[in-house]
């Protein structure tokens, strides 16, 4: 697996150009699908997020009105807060480290497969590149006593032609 | 992975990803939603239909025990017995009275066992 090396600051934050971003993009690519260079198709963005980067997808209502399109967990947890749509009430969920939550809506709704993908691509970028930061923002927050949750909400705003947030 | 140890939901996704097929790729093949599949496999729903463990034997080309290890603990789950099974018992009285005798007379696996050979020795 192509582990790449960068540059980061004094939060374990990764300081990176644009340009080298998408550098790095072509790397993983490379490793991963390099078919895809040579016979452009699309890429297997599921095998990418559970069978090279070992993540577990899952699936929740995220918010009533879908605020949050995707989620990473970095830790085991038991308390992420998610939407029961049937109760109409917000409820915690358990889930364990390296899973990608995704909202229901982007896989059960019609014509939401490209926010899907995107947002699919988007959580295997933050587990490649800020699992380090949270773990570190983790240690030194049990060290003032407060054991709160390693999950990063991806907004729909985050991602792009999103209006701003509402 | 000790087969002992699985919950129906391990087990799927354990052969799952020794097969390659990621979650929504599995849930098409199987004709059910990518939520539903993955309440499954996290133990958050009762265990697949007949039908899907059919299917799901023929996807996953499970051998005759990997079959009936999937069986046995989609029953656990639903805390029945294994889901192959009703149908044949509740079409034979005589079956569900051997089954009490056995019971009744607190038989044990290597009796059962002995059972079985002799039954197989029958077929051959």
């Amino acid at each position: 697996m192509y582990n790449p090396i960068v540059r980061t600051d004094y939060h374990s934050l990764p300081v990176l150009k644009r340009d080298e971003i998408d550098d790095i993009a072509e790397r993983f690519l490379r490793d991963y699908q390099p078919d895809v260079f040579t016979n452009p198709t699309a890429i297997d963005i599921d095998g990418f997020l559970e069978g090279y980067l070992k993540a577990t997808p899952d699936y929740q209502y995220l918010s009533n009105n879908m605020i949050y399109l995707g989620m990473t967990v970095f830790q085991d947890t038991n308390s992420i807060p998610v939407f029961n749509p049937y109760k109409n009430e917000a409820e915690y969920f358990s889930a364990k480290a390296n899973t990608v939550i995704f909202d229901t809506r982007l896989v059960e709704e019609a014509n939401q497969e490209h926010r899907y993908r995107f947002t699919a691509g988007h959580e295997c970028g933050h587990l490649i590149f800020h699992r380090p930061y949270f773990l570190r923002q983790h240690r030194l927050r049990m060290q003032f006593g407060i054991d709160d949750d390693i999950i990063l909400q991806c907004r729909r705003t985050d991602l792009p032609g999103a209006k701003k947030a509402d | 992975m000790n087969m002992n140890a699985q919950n129906f939901g391990e087990f799927l996704q354990h052969k799952r990803e020794e097969k390659e097929i990621t979650l929504r790729r599995m849930a098409d093949m199987l004709s059910v939603s990518a939520p539903f599949l993955s309440d499954v496999e996290k133990g958050r729903r009762n265990s697949l239909d007949m039908d899907k463990l059919v299917l799901l034997k023929q996807i996953l080309d499970l051998s005759d025990d990997e079959h009936q290890t999937m069986l046995n603990l989609a029953g656990k789950q639903r805390k029945t017995v294994a889901p192959d099974l009703p149908e044949y018992i509740m079409d034979r009285d005589y079956v569900s009275a051997a089954l009490r005798t056995a019971r009744d007379l607190d038989a044990g696996e290597a009796e059962w066992q002995r059972f079985v050979e002799e039954l197989k020795k029958r077929k051959r």
